[in-house]
């Protein structure tokens, strides 16, 4: 697997460029995830995203139905894809440094 | 030059009988295989607690397979261009069929000059139709792309040698035996009972060659894919297979399969494993 | 300029260039509103590294990222597992599980190309020779015939169908196994019984028991994941419980009931399975069916036990080995839980693997009845087992049929009885029932979205699905008209929900997606607000 350069640091990627090792992430390597998905620079809306899927994933180890992300961000659909072009999935949880969603998602 | 046309015939004919049997052991000996279906409407599964309603049954099954072989149904509705040649030429080759039975039957039973015309009129007809649906088979292949791209050049041999039996047999009736039925009729009947030995050895060049093409249609036949056509039927492969009932012999069958050892060898797929083995607990227990 | 036609044998030539590349001017054009020019939805080319990286010289689309070969030796061991593995697939004993059906296949095709005009991603891609339904299955058969049969190497030159046999074409091969969603409607118009769909599913199967070279999608992060962790989507049990939580209140905020929805009941007549992608795209599939069960007061349950809590059996769609260990866990949940048996809910690939292919699978104790979830709701709405008011459904619905309920199942009619009525403008899409389209998605291509293969099968795969849904509703094109796209499978929900987003189709042109029991709950005279909530998800 390929190796990226993110906040300064050597970072194993898959081939579409979700983090390998979540332990290596951090604010930086956030902002560096965020300029490969086109939602640089970050704002408090981004933050407020990541800082969500980041805290429910340490917890259960899985992204929180897009429902819940909704609701508990208070930001509809429409504005998390204005935040992040590729969507939640494929955008906000790379950026936060989740693996990439699976199954029938 | 008669013995071997005699040999080549009656073993042609030997050959035929033994490798089909052989084929169709072969197929009959398959194990039974996970169910994968297709349907052409609504099923037994559309109805709640299915498993206690009648499925199928191997009437109905007949009758659908009865109907695709007479009218080559699927031909004619996906993809009818094709049917037009195809169906003249299977109903020509049908009606042959049918014509040789006749023959033989009649031949044993009536006595030759009572041979009815209109049996000659059958025979031609039914050639005809083969013809005119042959070459336009052939002619079809020869000059559409599409087709052509997937057809290698054996199989237009195929095509010819169908056509070239057809028209030696036509020549064969009604030149050599002058389009006289009872001529025919008695040339069947003195092949079929032996009654002309002196014929048998020194055949004339029109039979001896009707003879040879029927010994390389005898020969082909148990590699065609005629007879796999069966088994798709008969072996239920593509339409509402069995359940496994308990207590049933699909499910003798089923546990006999799963006892057997898995034979791949991808690294998710522990050496040695039976089917059978992939319970939870056995597969902790193996794991630890 | 008219392009070379791609002949069967040249899957082994010019191994270092793409043998197709696909324009947007090459595919099947699409009805209004994108019809008109300016719109070309492209398949990105792979970056450099990407291409360095992985094979996707077949029409540079990496489906599955294999790995280049790093030397010559490699690329040769390969091509001995290949055939090691082919071997296999053509023995009895090895693969009794389809032999019969894959000899069947091979054997009968007469090359008459009524496929080809079946093939909804043939026909979309512009009839691009190497997606034709019989050009895998011809790359196989002369691979068999001078590889695989004696004497074969004699034979090929002599009859004419001569193939190479070296690393790229296997690498071609095994993507080309996965640009075929086995939906097997060219099965269906077979005149022969050929079924170019299996030769798919083994091709696949050869790859991954033998070699190991699966999308990880489907293997690693899908069979794997659900056997180990409990679920395709990686839900833990302890992340089910706190999903569940949340969707009980969700249905208290939406209905005011406090509804729980049922786990682990012992001895309850019917252990329900959801397609666990329910949980996290979905939820209000999962909410609606609870709602409905509570009103129809049926004894059901759902199970929080590893693999219980996910219908899903990517197996079908690759691997024997894999089908047989999920399909055996889903029994052992259901025999636990003593329930009288499984239904299998919203999941095209679930129905037809857990009630029909598993059924060889199943004996003795874990031979469990195991039925499809649709005709208990036919029941519950045509038998009128709960109020129900049509006139809450007044807006344009179209119902689209995942293959492996229709053709592959033959269950076609309770889902239309439903939506007939209780849609009164429902229209059905073309074809439709037993001749449907695929969503594009099938086989799991819905969950594959790795390197540019989401572009391929939005563009390619999905688009006769779009050409249909945008056919149904051109009368009400008019995006303040709300309309509704009823699929039945978490899996073509996925697809259809990925080509609507890709043609901002919610925002244009009105057009909303969801499942079946939605519609049904809906139309609940109980309910005091509707429960179909009008905006994208």
């Amino acid at each position: 697997m390929a190796k990226a350069t993110l906040g300064g640091m050597e970072i194993e990627i898959d081939e579409d460029g979700f983090i390998q090792e979540p332990e290596k992430w951090n604010e930086s390597v956030a902002e560096d995830l965020a300029k490969t998905e086109d939602a640089s620079p970050m704002g408090g809306d981004h933050w407020k995203l990541v800082n969500y899927l980041r805290d429910y994933y340490i917890k259960f180890e899985i992204a929180p139905p897009i429902r819940m992300l909704c609701k508990k961000t208070g930001f509809d659909l429409k504005h998390i894809y204005q935040l992040f072009p590729s969507g939640p999935a494929k955008g906000a949880c790379k950026v936060a440094g989740l693996p990439k969603p699976t199954g029938c998602v | 030059m008669g013995l071997i046309i005699i040999a080549v015939f009656y073993g042609s004919i030997l050959f035929c009988v033994v490798a089909s049997l052989a084929k169709l052991l072969k197929f009959a000996k398959a194990p039974l295989h996970l169910r994968w279906e297709l349907y052409r409407g609504s099923s037994v599964y559309e109805l709640t607690d299915w498993w206690t309603r009648p499925h199928v049954t191997s009437l109905a099954k007949m009758k659908s397979a009865a109907l695709d072989i007479l009218f080559l149904r699927d031909f004619y509705h996906r993809n009818r261009g094709f049917w037009y040649f195809l169906y003249l030429f299977h109903v020509g080759l049908y009606l042959l069929i049918l014509w040789h039975l006749w023959l033989f039957i009649c031949a044993m039973t009536i006595h030759v000059d009572a041979a009815p015309v209109w049996g000659l009129l059958w025979g031609h007809v039914a050639t005809v139709l083969a013809l005119i649906g042959g070459v336009g088979i052939f002619i079809k292949r020869m000059t559409d792309e599409e087709l052509r791209a997937y057809y290698t050049p054996i199989h237009y041999v195929k095509w010819l040698f169908v056509i070239l039996t057809l028209v030696e047999a036509f020549y064969a009736v009604q030149i050599y035996f002058d389009a006289s039925m009872p001529a025919v009729m008695k040339y069947v009947r003195q092949q079929v009972a032996f009654e002309d030995l002196e014929m048998k050895f020194h055949p004339h060049m029109a039979t001896a060659a009707h003879v040879l093409f029927a010994s390389a249609w005898l020969i082909y036949l148990p590699f065609s894919h005629i007879l796999r056509l069966f088994f798709r039927y008969y072996h239920q492969v593509r339409w509402d297979d069995v359940p496994n009932v308990r207590g049933s012999a699909v499910e003798r069958k089923v546990e006999k399969l799963l006892s057997q050892r898995v034979g791949w060898s991808a690294p998710h797929i522990p050496h040695g494993r039976k089917w059978a083995d992939f319970s939870s607990e056995q597969e902790q227990g193996a794991e630890e | 300029m008219k392009k070379e036609k791609i002949r069967v044998g040249d899957i082994s030539k010019n191994r270092d260039e793409q043998l197709l590349t696909i324009t947007g001017e090459d595919m099947m054009s699409l009805p209004s509103p994108l019809d008109k020019g300016g719109f070309q939805q492209l398949i990105r080319p792979l970056t450099e590294e990407q291409r360095n990286d992985y094979e996707c010289s077949l029409d540079g689309v990496s489906a599955i990222a294999i790995p280049k070969p790093k030397s010559k030796e490699e690329e040769d061991r390969l091509v001995e597992r290949f055939l090691g593995g082919l071997r296999k697939l053509l023995s009895q004993n090895d693969n009794w599980t389809f032999w019969q059906q894959l000899l069947l296949s091979l054997e009968s095709c007469v090359r008459c190309q009524t496929c080809g005009e079946a093939c909804s991603i043939y026909i979309s891609s512009g009839k691009q020779e190497i997606y034709r339904p019989t050009y895998r299955a011809e790359v196989l058969r002369r691979i068999i015939r001078k590889y695989i049969k004696k004497g074969g190497k004699f034979f090929a030159k002599v009859a004419g169908d001569d193939i190479d046999l070296n690393w790229e074409t296997i690498a071609r091969l095994a993507e080309l196994a996965y640009r075929c969603t086995i939906c097997r409607r060219c099965a269906q118009w077979c005149p022969l019984g050929s079924d170019n769909g299996l030769i798919t599913h083994e091709l696949r199967k050869l790859f991954s028991q033998e070699m190991g070279i699966a999308p990880r999608e489907i293997h690693e992060l899908g069979t794997v994941q659900q056997l180990n962790v409990g679920s395709s989507t990686g839900i833990t049990p302890r992340a089910l419980e706190n999903i569940i939580s949340f969707m009980e209140e969700d249905i208290e905020e939406k209905t005011g009931k406090k509804i729980m929805i049922p786990f682990d009941r012992e001895g309850a007549d019917i252990l329900l399975l959801h397609n666990a992608g329910e949980f996290i795209s979905w939820p209000e599939n999962i909410e609606a069916f609870a709602i409905l069960f509570d009103a129809a007061n049926i004894s059901w349950t759902l199970s929080s036990e590893l693999v219980g809590y996910d219908a899903v059996n990517y197996g079908v769609w690759y691997d024997d080995v894999q089908l047989a260990r999920i399909a055996i866990r889903h029994a052992e949940v259901a025999r636990e839980l003593k329930v009288k048996r499984i239904s299998v809910g919203e999941c095209g690939h679930a129905h037809k693997a857990l009630v029909v292919v598993a059924d060889r699978v199943l004996s003795g104790d874990l031979n469990i009845p195991r039925e499809s979830v649709l005709p208990l709701l036919e029941d519950l709405v045509c038998n009128e087992k709960i109020k129900l008011d049509p006139k809450r459904n007044d807006f344009p619905v179209t119902l689209h049929d995942p293959c492996n309920m229709v053709r592959l199942m033959g269950i076609v009619e309770p889902q239309r009885r439903i939506v007939r009525k209780l849609c009164p403008q429902f229209r059905e899409m073309e074809p439709h029932g037993v001749d449907n389209y695929c969503c594009g998605g099938g086989s799991g291509f819905a969950i594959m979205s790795s390197m540019n293969f989401q572009d391929w099968r939005e563009s390619i795969s999905g688009r006769m699905k779009l050409k249909q849904i945008l056919e149904a509703f051109q009368d009400v094109i008019d995006p303040s008209i709300h309309k509704y796209v009823c699929a039945p499978c978490s899996n073509c929900k996925g697809q259809i929900r990925d080509l609507l987003n890709s043609h901002e189709a919610w925002d244009k042109y009105g057009i909303l997606y969801g499942g079946l029991v939605e519609l049904i709950v809906n139309a609940m005279v109980d309910l005091e607000k509707p429960f179909i909530e009008w905006e994208w998800r």
